[in-house]
């Protein structure tokens, strides 16, 4: 009996040790399971591929307005003026200060969460040799799609790159998880942009040279966003290195002659041979939108009688010109990708502040010769100098690159080093300005996300 | 010679035996009648040895005399005298506790992990006796603790959350979005089952846990409080004991004129005044169209303009409309008395290493509707104690009862209760109710489609809900003592219950008439015919599972040295509960010989008759859910000299629901209660309060809503311009998910007046919600997709006070026992996000669902201000603080003003009792008992049912109140009833809203009810001289009203449905 009760003792203590060891060991695994089996989890690399699929989200309706509705390349009738909300009205005159849901911000950080959602998902998907052309390709685009999100907001919520100030200036908020209960803090312009360059490059070794379609990044897409991002930084030489890398896989120019330039919607939208990756400008600001705004008449002076641009990119209006040139098959949506002949330019810009001239202008004219109408002789840019080079190229960057959601940076860029650029406003008879390097050229960030967060504000 | 010297040697030879054996050691073990050990003193009678028993009930006095006799003494026992008889091992006493007749016994509270006596208790818990849930009968046992429980309330309030069907609260709410359900414990695990498969026969007592003392060791699921069930059990050595049982009820009919309802002479009135408006001309002239069939009065009016029928008869037709009630025809053809029987057997025994209890029940029910309901359960318990230290026992729950649908409660005519309508003509004959409009089914018809009539008194036999619920529960514990005072207690248990509902409808059955109809093709050339539903009856399965899986070890440590007791338990628990369910519809279904037919399910059809397409529903649908719970868990408690007691409790959960971080995370609920026996205190003196002693506790359980899911959730499609397919995140994964918390902090006072004529408790409390959830405005930087979320982010707080209170008024030969609950109850909404929040336009309602706005109590009354009616009969509300009747303004001020500040609305208040309790009388002569339960609710305000002109013309529902509105100038000093005004009148809908929503109708809902009467004769009492106890009962419940605040004779627990009729049951019981 004696013998009997020890064995029972014993027997109690393993049992406990047993259940014990069992429950904590298996914890995790027990309480992994769905509470709901017709709950979708996004969980296999075709349903975490499948998020960069939902164009809604992801390209359409999405990179930031504000920026475009604060750069000069359009202006507001009076009338036009007087009937906007005073949002916009604030928005047109520079003096923004509080506005809420939905904006720039909500919108450019759902392909964030889509990316970071990605990431954490792929961190627990063994990358094997069967899996990994999907693996990479998830990879890849969760960390395209986050840096082109960072690239677009830091345009608009953080003043211009200046390496002397960056590490202190205000960036954005670099999301790199998908738990919201991580609270949010601003970086520096310096780590953003140092965020974007790593995810960017990063991305670039797992994707393929070129996509299935312009909706999805490729590593075209990665070399031409690193140069977008290093010429805003105004790192020109590596700018100019990731433009060549960029070419080098892709340099298809759409030639005007060949499209129907007086047409209303004159572009095709997904298959346009420029196109690396395809995304819009999103609806919050609608200042600058074809039906609102009219194109800037200075701008418009500026284009060559026959310059297929002007009849492809307006439509004159009692001789105020309304902008429809938008590679996205609209008259209204703007078209914000990448395509070539933004890095032809790019391209072509560093080349001439690297003091390659020639290399320049030849960037320059192969991108012109395609504008301009055949049927008349196509004269070459010529430079005689490096300035002269860049001073031309800057003039067609404008013209080419106008309502892409590119110019407020570029407004903010040329300004560091001292172009003056100075964007003007007549309202109610008086003339407004923005001077250059102002503090306002960093948009305020929405008064709900600063309220819940506690972040400064711009 | 020889015999004196045998007979001396004899008596010499006895002397030394008796010198021998003269005094010898003797040990024992005192145990009550569940063979739980008992605290005793055990005295040699006529000496001063004495001694007491240890935690286990042992004993052992040394050196007394061989012939002794033990006296074993207690606080709770009675006093025994035990011959040694010259035994040393005087094995188990088994004691009686000194009950006498008509005082009560301390019931154990039974936690789910631990029993306990309630006086050792820090925390908040009611334990209701066998007696107490034996003066109310019925099916149901939750519906036994209505009336008796101290701060638990039933309440008729509606939520959609599947998990707040039992509508009962415990103390007040502690969640405003989340499940309102307490949980349910049946012995040791959470009830999984439907509650109606528990047998109130199979219950021995219930305990309710309602501080965070006692519910904190629930974790996450605690919340809302936590009802335990015990059943019944077998003791050790007890000889076997058999009970039956029989009770049979008898309901009345409903008083189905309760209701203030239109009468047919003022509703004819309404109908002509609306056909003189031209209110049914496209019913009429488009009849082809509208295809709706007419009322009997609407028929008369289109007959006498159509010249079909005389003035005379038309004066006569309608006159004898007038004269109808269609609810005398309910009373007669629908309902019948209502009569439920239930039979119980129950056997108990045990002897020193066995004890069991086997019982069947049997429970039948013949609704008033003539719906059936039959129960049996089987509940079968062994305990068997193979070694001393081990003890295995064996559970196993058994419940299948099938219930068969009734006949319909009401019956209306195109969506509408006309109160003229009647179901059997002059003859006898059942009268059809039409669908569609005869004129129009005919013609379209051409005589193809199936009658299309509906025959309301017979369509029940054609078209029946069978339900069958079937559960198992099983469970097993094993009991392992390690070492004195430390033993190990496994348990597993396992529950399936399978729910079988299948719905037939015959051909017969208007559902499969109607639809076989609406999907018939008719080729108008031709004339053939092509059924898309099958010409025969429609099958409607579904079944539901359930399985539930628990595993349990916990460590009990009890040990008591000098002045100290320690108490500590502390454990692991596993649950996983999986629920499937599928659903399927067969058509074409003969059931002899049994066919069905293939239907497509995916097309669509034109439908007659409004063409509209339509695709036939029913395909098979799957769910499948499954809930995860790990939990650790532990309790300990210490009392030094009986006098200071210390408690606390510790909880720890995860589960599947929960977010990642929060399983992740340390962050246990927990709980501690301190207890001070003051009357113990060597300087206590009161003569007034012999015993009396405080407590308080402080702790924090849980509330988790199982259908809200941490995890993110997602759609696919398929992007419609690169044909790939995508994926969408549709709700954002929370990785904080988390339970809600409620805080609760109690104190309370028990005491006994001398010689215990009362007996109170008094305790105060306080609630906090926090952690609630709500939708919140969030850092949208995560995910830009949506602004809010569900977080756990909204907060509540109430206040409570239950008093109980047990006085025995008289106590001879004739007793009165009184005893009196009274509860406070009042909550508030602290925190919330949203613009109807702030503003307080839910308030508006009438105070059926939870509104939270903040400041406000969860269920609460807002109305508009009521300014009279005009002299042209139009309600006035304020606008501005001055009387108006542009209403649209008045309604719209709530959506810009809000509540607070506006002169239009005023706040009313609580539309949940604040106080509430019962006084239960119980009187007692000889061998007659009778219990009166009389409760009351008090301190709160309902909406009552008021005229609206549009429901009464679009809906041809209306109250009484038509025959006195205001019909001419003067009227408006006399009535509050607006005037009747035609669809085109200024602001007519919004006129509606506003009065319905004035205040004038809102009433205090405070009333008193005679709860039950209940009446018991022992006839023979079980005992020495008679085997055989025999005891019959009678009980009255549904009485009625005693006293109500509003002066409309409606009852404030059922303003908008049938109060429950007046029952009466009758019961015999038998013991041997």
């Amino acid at each position: 009996m004696q013998i009997a009760h020890k064995h029972y003792k014993t027997l109690g203590i393993i049992i406990v040790i047993s259940t014990t060891l069992f429950t904590s060991m298996s914890c995790k695994k027990f309480l992994a399971e769905k509470p709901d089996a017709s709950l979708t989890v996004p969980k296999t690399l075709t349903e975490l591929e499948g998020l960069f699929n939902d164009a809604e989200r992801m390209n359409f309706n999405l990179t930031p307005s504000m920026g475009e509705s604060s750069a000069d390349d359009y202006f507001l009738l009076q009338e036009t003026y007087d009937a906007l909300p005073t949002q916009w009205q604030q928005v047109y005159s520079w003096s923004l200060k509080e506005y809420r849901f939905q904006n720039d911000w909500s919108a450019n950080y759902i392909p964030v969460y889509n990316a970071n959602f990605a990431l954490e998902s792929l961190s627990k998907i063994q990358r094997t040799a069967s899996n990994e052309r999907q693996w990479d390709k998830v990879k890849g685009y969760s960390l395209f799609f986050r840096a082109y999100s960072f690239l677009n907001l830091v345009w608009i919520f953080s003043k211009a790159y200046d390496s002397s100030t960056a590490s202190t200036d205000l960036g954005i908020v670099l999301r790199l998880g998908a738990d919201f209960n991580q609270p949010s803090h601003r970086s520096s312009v310096e780590q953003t942009y140092h965020q974007i360059i790593k995810d960017t490059k990063e991305a670039a070794n797992y994707l393929p040279e070129m996509s299935s379609n312009v909706l999805l990044p490729s590593k075209a897409a990665c070399y031409g966003l690193l140069s977008r991002t290093y010429l805003s930084t105004r790192q020109y030489d590596s700018a100019y290195k990731y433009s060549d890398l960029c070419i080098q896989l892709t340099d298809d120019i759409l030639d005007y002659n060949t499209i129907p330039v007086t047409d209303d919607i004159p572009f095709p939208r997904l298959d346009n041979p420029e196109t690396i990756f395809y995304s819009e400008m999103n609806t919050f600001n609608t200042n600058h939108y074809s039906f609102s705004g009219f194109v800037d008449s200075t701008l418009i002076r500026l284009y060559n009688a026959n310059d297929l641009r002007l009849t492809a990119f307006f439509s004159p209006q009692n001789n105020l010109h309304r902008f429809k040139g938008a590679y996205t098959a609209n008259s209204i949506l703007l078209f914000t990708g990448l395509a070539n002949d933004e890095i032809f330019l790019i391209r072509a810009e560093c080349s001439a502040r690297k003091n390659m001239i020639s290399g320049a202008m030849n960037d320059l004219n192969t991108l012109m010769k395609k504008r301009w109408n055949n049927d008349l002789p196509y004269l070459d840019f010529i430079a005689i100098d490096r300035e002269h080079a860049i001073t031309q190229i800057l003039a067609e960057r404008r013209k080419e690159l106008l309502m892409r959601g590119i110019r407020w940076s570029d407004i903010k860029r040329l300004n560091k080093e001292g172009r003056e650029i100075i964007p003007k406003r007549l309202i109610n008879g008086n003339e407004i300005s923005l001077p250059s390097n102002n503090s306002r050229y960093a948009l305020p960030i929405p008064a709900d996300i600063i309220s819940i967060t506690g972040m400064p504000q711009n | 010679m020889l015999m004196p010297l045998l007979l001396s040697s004899l008596l010499c030879l006895a002397q030394v035996v008796q010198d021998k054996t003269s005094v010898i050691n003797v040990k024992g073990r005192v145990v009550d009648e569940s063979g739980n050990p008992v605290s005793a003193t055990v005295t040699v009678k006529g000496t001063t040895i004495a001694t007491g028993t240890n935690a286990g009930g042992n004993f052992e006095i040394k050196n007394i005399d061989v012939n002794s006799i033990l006296t074993i003494t207690g606080v709770s026992i009675e006093t025994l005298d035990f011959p040694v008889e010259g035994r040393s091992d005087l094995g188990i006493i088994s004691i009686r506790p000194n009950f006498k007749a008509g005082e009560e016994i301390i019931v154990e509270a039974n936690t789910g992990y631990q029993r306990a006596k309630p006086n050792e208790l820090n925390g908040s818990i009611v334990v209701i006796d066998n007696k107490t849930l034996n003066q109310q009968v019925g099916t149901n046992i939750l519906k036994r603790l209505d009336g008796v429980t101290s701060g638990l309330l039933f309440t008729n309030k509606q939520n959609n959350n599947l998990e707040s069907d039992l509508n009962i609260s415990i103390r007040g709410l502690s969640t405003i979005n989340g499940p309102l359900n307490p949980i349910i414990v049946l012995d040791n695990f959470i009830y999984e089952g439907s509650i109606n498969n528990i047998n109130p026969n199979d219950i021995e007592s219930i305990s309710i846990l309602k501080d965070a003392a006692a519910t904190s060791i629930y974790g996450a699921r605690g919340g809302n409080g936590v009802i335990v069930i015990t059943s019944k059990k077998g003791k050790f050595n007890q000889p076997v004991k058999v009970n039956f049982n029989s009770t049979a009820i008898l309901s009345e009919k409903p008083d189905l004129f309760y209701h203030s309802q239109i009468s047919s002479y003022d509703y004819i009135d309404v109908e002509q005044f609306l056909f003189q408006k031209g209110f049914y001309n496209s019913q009429i002239n488009f009849s082809w169209y509208y295809r709706k069939p007419f009322s009997p009065a609407l028929q008369t009016f289109v007959d006498k303009d159509n010249g079909l029928i005389s003035a005379e008869d038309y004066t006569a037709h309608i006159n004898e409309l007038k004269s109808y009630d269609v609810r005398n025809d309910y009373e007669k053809y629908l309902y019948r008395k209502a009569l439920t029987q239930q039979y119980s057997v129950n056997v108990r025994g045990g002897s020193q290493t066995n004890n069991y209890s086997f019982s069947v029940n049997y429970d039948r029910s013949k609704g008033s509707l003539h719906e059936q309901f039959n129960k049996l359960n089987i509940h079968i318990q062994n305990t068997y104690q193979p070694h001393k230290k081990l003890q295995l026992t064996l559970v196993a729950y058994y419940t299948n009862s099938l219930s068969k649908s009734g006949k319909p409660s009401s019956v209306q005519l195109d969506s509408k209760p006309i109160p003229y309508l009647r179901l059997v003509d002059d003859e006898g004959n059942a009268e059809p109710i039409a669908l569609y409009h005869s004129g129009y089914t005919d013609t379209i018809g051409m005589s193809k489609l199936l009658d299309w009539n509906y025959y309301p008194l017979d369509d029940y036999k054609h078209n029946t809900l069978n339900t069958r619920i079937e559960d198992i529960v099983a469970n097993i514990g094993i009991n392992y003592k390690l070492m004195p005072g430390m033993d190990i207690d496994l348990k597993y248990q396992y529950q399936r219950q399978r729910n079988e509902a299948n719905r037939y409808a015959d051909i017969e059955s208007l559902y499969a008439r109607d639809l076989i109809n609406r999907f018939t093709q008719i080729d108008h050339t031709s004339g053939t015919i092509k059924y898309i539903v099958p010409n025969n009856g429609i099958l409607m399965l579904y079944n539901n599972i359930v399985n539930a899986q628990n595993f349990r070890v916990q460590a009990n440590y009890n040990r008591q040295w000098d002045q100290h007791t320690v108490n500590i338990i502390a454990g692991f628990e596993v649950r996983d509960i999986i629920r499937n369910g599928n659903s399927s519809t067969h058509y074409g279904v003969n059931k002899d010989p049994l066919t069905t037919a293939n239907v497509d399910y995916i097309n669509q059809y034109p439908t007659i008759p409004f063409g509209n397409l339509g695709t036939v529903l029913g395909a098979p649908t799957i769910s499948l859910t499954t809930s995860r719970f790990i939990s650790a868990y532990a309790n300990a408690s210490y009392i030094f000299k009986s006098k200071y007691q210390l408690s606390g409790s510790l909880r720890k959960d995860g589960a599947n629901i929960l977010g990642v971080a929060t399983n992740d995370k340390w962050k246990p609920l927990w709980s501690v209660g301190v207890g001070w026996n003051l009357s113990k205190e060597s300087f206590y003196q009161s003569t007034l309060f012999p015993s009396l002693r405080l407590r308080a506790s402080y702790g924090y359980s849980g509330n988790l809503d199982i259908t809200k899911t941490a995890l993110p959730v997602a759609a696919y499609g398929t992007n419609p311009i690169t044909n790939l397919p995508y994926t969408q995140i549709s709700t954002l994964n929370n990785q904080n998910l988390q339970w809600e918390e409620s805080r609760q902090v109690n104190i309370a006072v028990d005491f006994k007046i001398k010689d215990g004529t009362l007996i109170g408790t008094v305790e105060f409390y306080t609630k906090k919600g926090s952690q609630l959830y709500g939708l919140a405005n969030y850092d949208y930087t995560t995910w830009g997709y949506l602004q809010q979320i569900t977080k756990n982010i909204a907060g509540m707080a109430g206040r409570g006070i239950d008093v109980s209170l047990t006085s025995k008024n008289i106590n001879k030969k004739m007793k009165w026992f009184t005893e009196l609950l009274f509860n406070y109850n009042e909550s508030k909404v602290t925190e919330y996000y949203s613009t109807d929040a702030e503003q307080g336009t839910g308030l508006l309602g009438n105070g059926m669902t939870i509104t939270p706005v903040i400041g406000k109590p969860l269920y609460a009354i807002a109305a508009y201000r009521w300014a009279g009616l005009t002299n042209q009969g139009d309600p006035q509300g304020y606008l501005n603080n001055q009387p108006s009747t542009d209403y649209e303004s008045i309604l719209y001020s709530t959506y810009t003003d809000g509540i607070k500040n506006n002169s239009s609305i005023t706040y009313i208040g609580s539309a949940a009792p604040v106080i509430f309790g019962s006084i239960i009388n119980t009187f007692a002569l000889g061998k007659l008992s009778a219990s009166i339960n009389i409760s009351y609710k008090l301190g709160y305000y309902f909406k009552k049912p008021s005229l609206s002109y549009g429901t009464l013309f679009n809906y041809g529902i209306g109250t009484k109140d038509y025959s006195i509105r205001w019909k001419q100038s003067g009227d408006e000093n006399i009535t509050n009833v607006p005037a009747m005004v035609y669809t085109d009148y200024p602001q007519f809908s919004s006129r509606d809203d506003f009065y319905n929503n004035a205040e004038i109708n809102v009433l205090r809902a405070d009333h008193i009810r005679l709860q039950y009467i209940n009446i018991n004769y022992l006839i023979r009492e079980s005992g020495p001289n008679s085997r055989i106890g025999l005891r019959a009962y009678v009980n009255f419940s549904n009485l009625g009203i005693l006293w109500r605040a509003n002066k409309e004779s409606i009852d404030p627990d059922y303003p908008y449905s049938l109060p429950l009729p007046k029952s009466y049951a009758i019961g015999l019981q038998v013991t041997f």
